[in-house]
């Protein structure tokens, strides 16, 4: 029996060293991750990655990963995808390479015909084994405004039928039900639109989805946050407004679901003009089932930040970045309470006027705040990396099946200049609310200055504005793998036959 | 036996001097990524862009030369915001004693304010320097400064630190600055140069003389001017030099060993563009001198100054430098950047994807020259090129900044390829700064000239080590900002030897 069990921790340690060994040899562990687009390399334009999801493969024997971005692609003469709000899918293997690409199909409802126009994000259903993106669309005369929300399965998505191989032109084959939600005239623009699943199989509210998005208020100045509910078959209520009605311009709203069902949001508030202190506020809603609207309490005030990033340089980079809170909730090992976890941006000190420059941050932050009350109290802020150097575009994502929190960010600590960043991932173990030590993902740096020789008209700049993260795993340890997407120019693309920098979203992988 | 006992003594007793001056440097000139040449306070840091930089050498004492570098500066305290830094310290080192904006001045009763385009040249034999920047007022034009060495190393005059704008004054106007090329309201050419004749004041017509081109550009002129001025800027009326083709620009002048002038510009219309050279004989300033017709340099394709990337970009500003050979000929060498992979897709913005550094030579005083060669084949872009002869030993040397050692392309060093003496050809490329720095981030936009270098070779006699100085922008030395550093960009000035 002793030399049974010997043999047994022999073979499962073989199995899980083997296993280390390959994530050491993927490409996703590259120093660079991998390229996670098709496009050939002659005449490369950009693509900026947003948002990913993933989701446990058993067709595949692997995980099916959707990354979401903005593809420049889509404004050439001929383009290969029909639009710039596109996805990229790996359904077989696990080296961070997909399999199929395309853009986001316009939607065609009884209101008007809907058009992809930015702000691609992407989320997975777990319980139902399916995924929704949303993004903002434009409808024609009389000229609309809405957030699309595209439904697939990952049935749909493991269909060579359904989603052919390759860069799809086409691609409506492959979202098997859409809505429109939001539908306001011109003068309500839309911003910022994010989406959420409730992960549950029972209950009230199970399963349904939730979208927000900023949206310009009828005096055409100030904003609001708008919350609309969907069923999982995108039945979608009317929308309601759960900022506060003295707030001039909320933005960058962030929607969850808690393991029981109740819906919380994020988003920050501010005032114009200049760089101004600015508050997070958190709201907290009861799910009545969609397509009824949740109820949703008064905005309470999780930090406010005296020293924000509002469009100011991040150091020396000739990027800008925003106060954009992002929260993920962990149900605790007591099975009742649950810890929300958010993490944003933010400057070090005042941001600062450079000469006749716009102004810059000198030392920017990804920072977090935690609470164990429904957002009541927050606990102070905590500096996700003590690092010299930018950190910025702190991205979050909950492994529940470990309860291990993921914190994505770039960073410029071992640039001498401080300009070329790398990718981080720390982690807040589970029962613990403190940050750990981040981990280097990406061991070769960036230079977001350097971008291809084609550019049109609003494209994204530089690395764009965030990098995406999802978690997904066992609950065993060594089978969580978490995915970050994120933008890189370590592959060059071809101009009359020159290598030149190229910009693509690229994704890499942590396995723990 | 004494006599030779106490020479011995004196030449050990210099060698220690020279070494104990070199031991006692507080800025090597040579240290890995050059000095940087300001005075400015590291805390909200502004930045600084290299103009152009000449030098006498061993002015100051062994080794020690005196260098004056001049370009932008954005800081609003100072006089001008085209800036000048002065070494002048017994250390043999690349240390600034003064520094500040070039003082404002009155023309025709009204002030000209200075807004870029600065540059100085060295006059060893008159021991004096010239400064030129264009100038904005009722009137505009090019504002020419002179400032002799006993003024320069006059600690009243010009007191060691960062100037004042009665300071600027005292210092750079004990000779009267003048207005050249003066058109109403701002000057319009783009880029300008200066050179003197560096021949000894009895050498003959027009020695000690300064000249200086431009491009004029208004509604009813166009064309590249000459002026000269004698060497206490008494200064004679323009003459124009180019043919009349629609448009020109991006003239550069200089001054043969045997007093002949020299400039090359770019000319063209709308369906070519030639680089041009016109060959002036002096006749003692303030007369203008007497020139020949332009002849063509090279026709050029592909080789517009489309951007490598936002800010960096090659400039088509060919420059030229001439070296004396045997029998009273010379040889020519002029360099320029050259795109030589232009990219214009639709609907987007050009950009150059491979810049060169292209060089011709002319033996017949420009009438013809030789096909062009690259510097530098190495991959990556090399662009911001200048050229300088050592008038004593023949040595040419050529400065650009590199971005072979960058897999971005981006990001760049400064690189120098060196002509022997009796060679046309261009040697081995040779790395003089060792970080690759990256250039553009957000100060840039305060630079407008970031993509150039200036250069400077001199050297004492024949057989004894010259000295190469290089003025570049740098953001290898930080500034702190709230506490915290960041990327600052400097004026920075390095030295080879050779």
């Amino acid at each position: 029996m002793k030399h049974f069990l010997l043999l047994v921790v022999f073979v499962f340690a073989q199995l899980i060293g083997q296993h280390f060994a390959q994530a050491q040899t993927s490409p996703c562990n590259s120093p660079n991750g991998n390229l996670f687009n098709l496009e050939p390399r002659p005449n490369a334009v950009v693509q900026i990655a947003r948002s990913i999801a993933v989701l446990p493969n058993p067709a595949g024997n692997n995980n099916l990963v959707v990354a979401v971005g903005e593809d420049e692609r889509a404004s050439e003469n001929l383009a290969p995808i029909i639009s710039g709000d596109a996805f990229y899918v790996e359904r077989s293997g696990s080296n961070c390479t997909p399999d199929f690409e395309g853009g986001l199909p316009a939607i065609d409802n009884p209101f008007n015909l809907f058009v992809p126009n930015g702000s691609v994000s992407v989320v997975a259903d777990p319980a139902r084994d399916q995924f929704f993106i949303v993004d903002q669309d434009f409808g024609g005369a009389p000229d609309e405004n809405g957030v699309g929300i595209y439904q697939t399965t990952s049935a749909n998505l493991n269909s060579t039928s359904a989603c052919p191989s390759g860069t799809e032109f086409g691609t409506a084959s492959c979202f098997t039900t859409v809505a429109v939600v939001n539908i306001t005239g011109l003068n309500a623009i839309l911003d910022n639109p994010q989406i959420a699943v409730d992960p549950r199989t029972t209950g009230v509210g199970a399963g349904d989805l939730y979208a927000v998005v900023t949206e310009r208020n009828s005096d055409n100045t100030s904003f609001h946050i708008s919350l609309t509910a969907c069923t999982n078959g995108l039945n979608c209520g009317n929308a309601i407004s759960i900022s506060a009605k003295n707030e001039k311009d909320p933005d960058f709203a962030w929607v969850q679901v808690r393991p029981d069902g109740g819906v919380t949001i994020s988003y920050r508030n501010t005032t114009f003009p200049g760089v101004n202190k600015e508050e997070i506020e958190f709201v907290t809603c009861t799910p009545a089932g969609a397509p009824n609207p949740p109820i949703c309490k008064s905005p309470v005030l999780a930090a406010t930040v005296k020293t924000p990033v509002f469009d100011t340089f991040i150091g020396d980079l000739p990027m800008t970045d925003q106060l954009y809170p992002r929260h993920v909730n962990r149900l605790e090992s007591d099975g009742k309470t649950v810890t929300t976890f958010m993490v944003y941006d933010q400057c070090d000190v005042a941001a600062t006027q450079h000469g006749i420059g716009g102004p810059f941050c000198p030392k920017t932050d990804v920072v977090m705040i935690s609470s164990t009350d429904d957002g009541a109290a927050w606990s102070p802020v905590t500096l996700v990396s003590s690092s010299p150097g930018q950190q910025f575009f702190g991205a979050i994502a909950n492994d529940t099946s470990t309860g291990t929190i993921n914190i994505a960010y770039y960073s410029t600590q071992n640039d001498f200049f401080q300009l070329r960043p790398q990718v981080f991932l720390a982690q807040i173990l589970p029962g613990t609310t403190s940050v750990g030590t981040p981990q280097l993902l990406t061991s070769a740096s960036a230079d977001v200055q350097a971008t291809p020789p084609i550019s049109f008209d609003a494209q994204p700049t530089f690395f764009g504005d965030r990098i995406g993260i999802a978690v997904t795993g066992t609950g065993i340890t060594g089978q969580s793998t978490a995915y970050v997407s994120f933008t890189w120019n370590s592959v060059a693309g071809t101009y009359d036959g020159v290598s030149s920098p190229d910009v693509n979203n690229h994704l890499t992988t942590f396995q723990y | 036996m004494k006599s030779l006992t106490t020479f011995a003594l004196v030449i050990a007793a210099h060698m220690l001097l020279l070494t104990a001056s070199i031991s006692a440097a507080t800025v090597p000139c040579s240290s890995p990524n050059g000095a940087r040449f300001n005075l400015e306070p590291r805390a909200n840091a502004l930045p600084q862009g290299s103009g152009a930089v000449d030098f006498l050498p061993n002015r100051l004492g062994a080794g020690d030369d005196l260098i004056v570098e001049v370009g932008n500066d954005s800081r609003p305290r100072l006089a001008g915001l085209d800036g000048y830094y002065v070494h002048r310290s017994s250390a043999a080192d690349c240390s600034v004693q003064f520094e500040g904006g070039l003082p404002n001045f009155t023309f025709q009763g009204n002030e000209v304010e200075g807004f870029g385009g600065t540059t100085v040249v060295a006059d060893p034999a008159r021991d004096a320097f010239f400064v030129a920047d264009a100038r904005l007022g009722q009137t505009g034009g090019v504002g020419l400064f002179r400032a002799s060495v006993s003024t320069l190393l006059d600690t009243k005059a010009c007191p060691n630190g960062t100037h004042t704008a009665a300071k600027s004054t005292s210092c750079w106007t004990v000779t009267p600055p003048v207005l050249l090329f003066p058109v109403p309201g701002a000057f319009a050419g783009d880029v300008f140069s200066i050179a003197v004749d560096e021949r000894p004041t009895s050498a003959g017509t027009g020695a000690g003389d300064v000249y200086a081109v431009t491009e004029i550009a208004d509604n009813t002129v166009n064309n590249v001017s000459l002026a000269a001025c004698t060497n206490t800027l008494n200064c004679g009326p323009a003459i124009v030099i180019s043919a009349k083709e629609a448009f020109q620009s991006s003239s550069y002048v200089r001054v043969r060993p045997d007093g002949v002038i020299t400039v090359n510009y770019v000319g063209g219309n709308a369906s070519s563009l030639d680089i041009k050279f016109v060959t002036c004989t002096p006749a003692g300033a303030p007369n203008p001198p007497v020139c020949t017709a332009p002849t063509v340099v090279q026709k050029l394709t592909g080789a517009a100054p489309i951007p490598l990337d936002i800010n960096l970009q090659p400039f088509l500003f060919p420059k030229h430098a001439i070296r004396a050979e045997a029998g009273g000929k010379f040889t020519t060498f002029l360099v320029y950047d050259n795109c030589q992979s232009p990219f214009a897709p639709p609907d987007s913005s050009a950009e150059c994807l491979n810049a060169e550094v292209l060089l011709t030579t002319s033996t017949d005083n420009g009438k013809t020259w030789s096909t062009p060669v690259s510097v530098d084949s190495a991959a990556g872009n090399h662009l911001a090129s200048n050229i300088t002869t050592d008038p004593v030993t023949g040595f040419t040397q050529i400065a650009y900044y590199s971005s072979e050692g960058d897999p971005f392309e981006h990001a760049v060093q400064v690189f120098r390829n060196q002509i022997n003496p009796g060679s046309t050809a261009p040697g081995a490329p040779q790395m003089v700064t060792q970080t690759l720095d990256p250039l553009d981030g957000t100060e840039t936009t305060l630079i407008p000239n970031i993509s150039f270098l200036g250069a400077a070779a001199r050297g004492t006699s024949p057989g004894v080590t010259s000295r190469l100085y290089v003025s570049f922008t740098s953001s290898t030395v930080a500034g702190t900002y709230e506490g915290f550093s960041a990327p600052d960009l400097n004026n920075s000035i390095t030295q080879v030897s050779f």
